[in-house]
């Protein structure tokens, strides 16, 4: 096994890390602060760290201004649903354009890819009357199935794929196992941390969406968490402080979701056995 | 049996007659917080006295800007809302395309409404009437008013009571109050695209002609408005920032601000120096613009959801429902009778502040440029702005004669 | 005979497993972009009818001086915000990759928070901590000595704290992928590595950056077009301004597109946009070529 550096190397790397996690975290440091003050206490010279008391009354009032507990849920339902159909699709799409043999397959490939090309402020009208085509608007299908399947995702596991050594599959094709099988039976299990990383991205992505939602979605029952958070926003005022308290509602349960799976992005089955 | 026949057919015409489906009315609005919730609460008790007959849908989309792209997807879809507020600078293709409808189509059919219409202030009225009619109703309505630190401006030997009330007269203050420190200002501004268009029309220039063909920002009194501020900041006096305004006016070391009537509250309850308040300076000109949003149908949509809509405008700008949006929100009520109600007047007794704007309406308020080509114009008005007061060398005089120039070809472009 | 069967049965099924994700993005992304191109010869603001007016949407680009200006603008944000985000996220990763360092979960967990984080919140925040008088940024350079910048007011730095913006959203989002890439690389290569006592940091090169190299390629194209695409926190903190330092490409569509309703000139703008970015990005393809290791 390797050894431990010398102490005070170690400790010059815990520092290290410490500082860059403290100044990188400052925003949302200030962010969590806000939420907690009164607006008169938000703005001082210099700026206070602490809020003078801890005041739970910006959450309380957020929840009571707008129905953030049904956005969240209402979120929550999309974004999951979302990933949970862009793991299928992409992980296929990525499977045969790492692993198999076909014809144009570079092609599909750099089609795929550019779809990331091109700009969704001006596919958006466009888009809307797609969507409207099929029946979609003011429905959750509306904010679903146009995001079916991404080139991020494809990308990213396709890129993952074909680090997967092919003597592993070889060895299962002689025994005569289908591709379907060997994908699912090898390629997912050792893509985890693939597989995990492209997910948060996909549910982070939706989670955080707001244009889109705001344009399909007319009924405020249905509305989606961003454009929950946005009712503290315009119009003449800003308030700061319940909008920061209801950002602070929106980060912190993703926060907490991550720091649980962050474990599966680096400890999933790892291939170094496996190879030699 | 033949009789029950025709019972049996009798309730079912009925119920056919009575479950009709009512007419649905859809607004869409760009308000929030409490302002959203007043909304709300007129829509529900508008639906409840009109049951089975009007179901008005509210929806809330986002801010000004967002509105304006979920109206354009749904324009291209053919899905507009019956009625939608829009921010008055943001109107103009659509009034140019004919995409709203005149009111006065239903003003006429309307005597009873008719006879009342003289009750709207009359500045409103004009701001909302255009060669295609009548097309919009206030709603959210506000002009800028000068806010003052009173507490800054006795420190400085000023009187508080006796507030600047030329542009020359804030700068003599201004000048006055910068001796309290370093980190004191004057008088702080930003790029907000009214004032900008207060401060060109305060000093006598103009913007664009009347029939919106015409650039006429270049001329010696834009000059030597932008001059004025530019010498502001050279100095120090004043402090120009593109963000975090805000945040500056409530730390307590500006002295004096132009920000919207709608403000008061929100400054009131949260600043703790003593707020003075007083009407926006003048210069050669008093006069002040309109902003925020009106109302506008669409007049893409079936007769009866017009009609339907029509009965909502109306209920919605009724004295007891546009005192009670003010009563909430602290905007401008749009009709006379609610600004007399009893209500409306001990609240500018209690604090005289809120009778400011009222005067201005009554006196100088305009309406703010509204041409199709006006926000990519204005566009470049800001960033010419943003150009002079950044830097404190720059030629004003050269940057608007290239302004005057740039914007004209957009204009002839559009009207092209 | 049955290799030729095979080679069938592999292409076929290479086919279905591409057609579901191919036909959602040609229809949602692709058809849309079609008609695009198409309103790209037009003059419309999506209220009055369209009206053909040949290639003068691109004429007119190719001649406007802001789009020139926000392309350039656009070079620097992409050149500013990819490479340090992308080597200070491969630095993070390779750091908490290190097994004897504690609290490794903890401090994934607190890089990742700016990712989290919404830009549009986190943009209105950095607006507060940019104030020139009392946020936190010039409160903290005033202890170096260094006074009063007014970071979003001034042209000379508008760019620039879009880009520490920039940097500061993305290293966590690149350090997650570059996690998932480093447990790829089999850990007996380290240790025969350790046999012959190569320094840590020989290792990192010699053995860590060729087999990262996939997860490399695809961090840095993604982050290309992420900093080409950049809009938000150019919308919330700066839009586009003061004077049109901070006016990216993305921003100069947007607002032709929704604030002066010419859809047919933004429509031109994405239709040049996406040639560029494909043509970037085949170039970094081909350049990755030689480099890029696969296992």
């Amino acid at each position: 096994m390797r050894r431990k550096p010398a102490l005070p190397i170690r400790l010059i790397v815990y520092l290290a890390i410490l500082f860059v996690a403290v100044i990188i975290n400052l925003p949302f440091f200030w962010m969590l602060v806000t939420s907690f003050k009164t607006e008169d206490a938000a703005f001082t010279i210099p700026p206070s760290f602490l809020p003078t008391i801890f005041d739970f009354r910006n959450f309380v009032k957020a929840f009571e201004l707008i129905p953030l507990a049904r956005y969240i849920w209402n979120t929550l339902f999309v974004a999951l649903t979302v990933t949970l159909l862009q793991l299928i699709f992409n992980s296929l799409a990525a499977y045969g354009l790492a692993r198999l043999r076909f014809r144009g397959a570079n092609v599909v490939f750099m089609i795929l890819i550019g779809t990331l090309m091109v700009p969704p402020e001006v596919t958006m009208v466009p888009l809307y009357v797609i969507v409207k085509q099929f029946g979609f608007i003011d429905k959750y299908r509306a904010l679903i199935v146009p995001f079916m399947s991404s080139a991020f995702g494809i990308f990213l596991l396709r890129q993952f794929f074909m680090g997967i050594p092919r003597e592993l599959e070889e060895a299962a094709i002689i025994d005569g196992a289908s591709r379907m099988k060997i994908f699912v039976r090898i390629i997912l299990p050792l893509s985890k941390p693939a597989l995990y990383t492209m997910a948060l991205y996909t549910f982070l992505a939706h989670w955080n969406e707001y244009m889109w939602p705001l344009i399909v979605i007319n009924d405020a029952k249905k509305q989606m968490i961003q454009v929950g958070i946005s009712q503290f926003v315009s119009g003449w005022e800003t308030q700061w402080t319940l909008r920061m308290a209801a950002s602070t509602t929106a980060v912190i349960p993703i926060i907490i979701f991550f720091f649980f799976v962050q474990k599966q992005f680096v400890e999933g089955i790892s291939i170094s056995g496996l190879k030699e | 049996m033949k009789r029950t026949f025709l019972i049996t057919l009798l309730v079912v015409a009925i119920a056919a007659i009575s479950f009709a489906a009512p007419v649905k009315v859809t607004m869409w609005y760009a308000q929030t917080g409490i302002y959203s919730q007043t909304l709300l609460d007129i829509a529900a008790e508008f639906n409840k006295l009109h049951e089975g007959e009007i179901e008005v849908e509210a929806v809330y989309t986002g801010n000004y800007q967002d509105t304006m792209q979920k109206l354009l997807a749904a324009m291209v879809a053919g899905d507009v809302p019956a009625l939608a507020q829009i921010e008055q600078s943001r109107i103009g293709q659509f009034v140019d395309g004919g995409a709203f409808q005149d009111l006065n189509y239903f003003i006429d059919k309307d005597p009873e409404f008719k006879a009342t219409l003289d009750d709207f202030w009359p500045r409103f009225i004009q701001a909302n009437t255009y060669e295609q009619g009548l097309l919009g109703f206030p709603l959210n309505c506000s002009t800028p008013l000068m806010y003052i630190n009173r507490d800054l401006f006795k420190q400085a030997g000023l009187d508080p009571d006796n507030p600047p009330k030329t542009w020359t007269e804030v700068y003599a203050a201004a000048k006055q109050i910068k001796t309290l420190g370093e980190d004191i200002f004057g008088y702080r501004f930003g790029i907000d695209d009214w004032l900008l268009e207060a401060y060109i029309w305060q000093f006598g220039g103009q913007i664009i002609s009347e029939d919106g063909r015409e650039m006429l920002i270049y001329s010696p009194e834009t000059v030597a408005a932008w001059n004025f501020f530019q010498k502001g900041v050279r100095e120090g006096i004043f402090i120009f920032g593109v963000s975090g305004g805000n945040e500056l006016d409530l730390s307590g070391r500006i002295a004096m601000v132009v920000r919207s009537t709608g403000s008061i509250g929100y400054l009131k309850q949260n600043v703790k120096y003593d707020l003075g308040a007083t009407t926006m300076p003048g210069q050669v000109k008093e006069v002040v613009p309109i902003g925020g949003a009106n109302v506008f149908m669409f007049s893409a949509r079936p007769e009866a959801e017009k009609e339907a809509a029509w009965e909502f405008l109306k209920f919605l700008t009724s004295t007891e429902n546009t005192k009670r949006w003010s009563l909430a929100t602290g905007y401008m009520t749009s009709r006379i009778s609610a600004f007399e109600s009893s209500e409306i007047q001990k609240i500018m007794t209690d604090d005289p502040r809120y009778a400011l704007t009222y005067q201005q309406l009554k006196d100088s308020a305009v309406r703010r440029p509204w041409y199709g080509p006006y926000p990519e114009v204005h566009a470049m008005i800001t960033s010419a702005w943003e150009e002079v007061m950044s830097d404190p060398t720059k030629d004003a005089d050269a940057v608007l004669k290239n302004l005057h120039e740039e914007a004209q070809y957009v204009l002839d472009d559009y009207y092209f | 005979m049955i290799r030729l069967r095979r080679r069938t049965r592999e292409a076929l099924t290479g086919w279905v497993t591409v057609l579901p994700a191919l036909f959602v993005q040609v229809i949602f992304i692709y058809l849309p972009l079609a008609w695009a191109f198409y309103v790209s010869f037009f003059s419309w603001n999506m209220i009055r009818p369209m009206r053909y007016i040949g290639f003068r949407n691109y004429e007119r680009l190719f001649n406007s001086a802001d789009f020139w200006n926000s392309m350039g603008v656009t070079g620097i944000y992409i050149l500013g915000t990819v490479i340090p985000s992308v080597i200070i996220g491969l630095l993070l990763a390779a750091l908490l990759n290190i097994e004897w360092i504690k609290g490794r979960g903890v401090f994934r967990t607190l890089f990742y928070i700016p990712v989290i984080t919404s830009m549009a919140a986190a943009a209105v925040i950095w607006g507060w901590l940019y104030e020139p008088n009392f946020g936190l940024v010039n409160y903290f350079l005033s202890i170096f000595g260094i006074n009063n910048i007014k970071w979003l007011s001034d042209p000379s730095y508008a760019l620039l704290a879009l880009i520490i913006v920039g940097v500061w959203k993305r290293i966590g989002y690149n350090m997650v992928l570059f996690l998932a890439g480093l447990q790829t690389i089999p850990k007996t290569y380290y240790e025969a590595a350790e046999i012959d006592g190569a320094t840590p940091w020989k290792k990192f090169v010699n053995i860590t950056l060729p087999l990262l190299s996939p997860t490399t390629l695809f961090v840095f194209i993604m982050q290309f077009i992420a900093s080409f695409r950049v809009f938000v926190s150019v919308s919330v903190m700066t839009s586009g301004g003061p004077a049109k330092s901070t006016q990216v490409i993305t921003y100069y569509l947007y607002e032709n597109a929704f604030k002066y309703l010419k859809f047919g000139y933004a429509s031109a703008i994405a239709v040049v946009m996406f040639a560029m970015m494909v043509v970037f990005t085949l170039i970094q393809f081909r350049l990755s070529r030689r480099r890029v290791h696969y296992q």
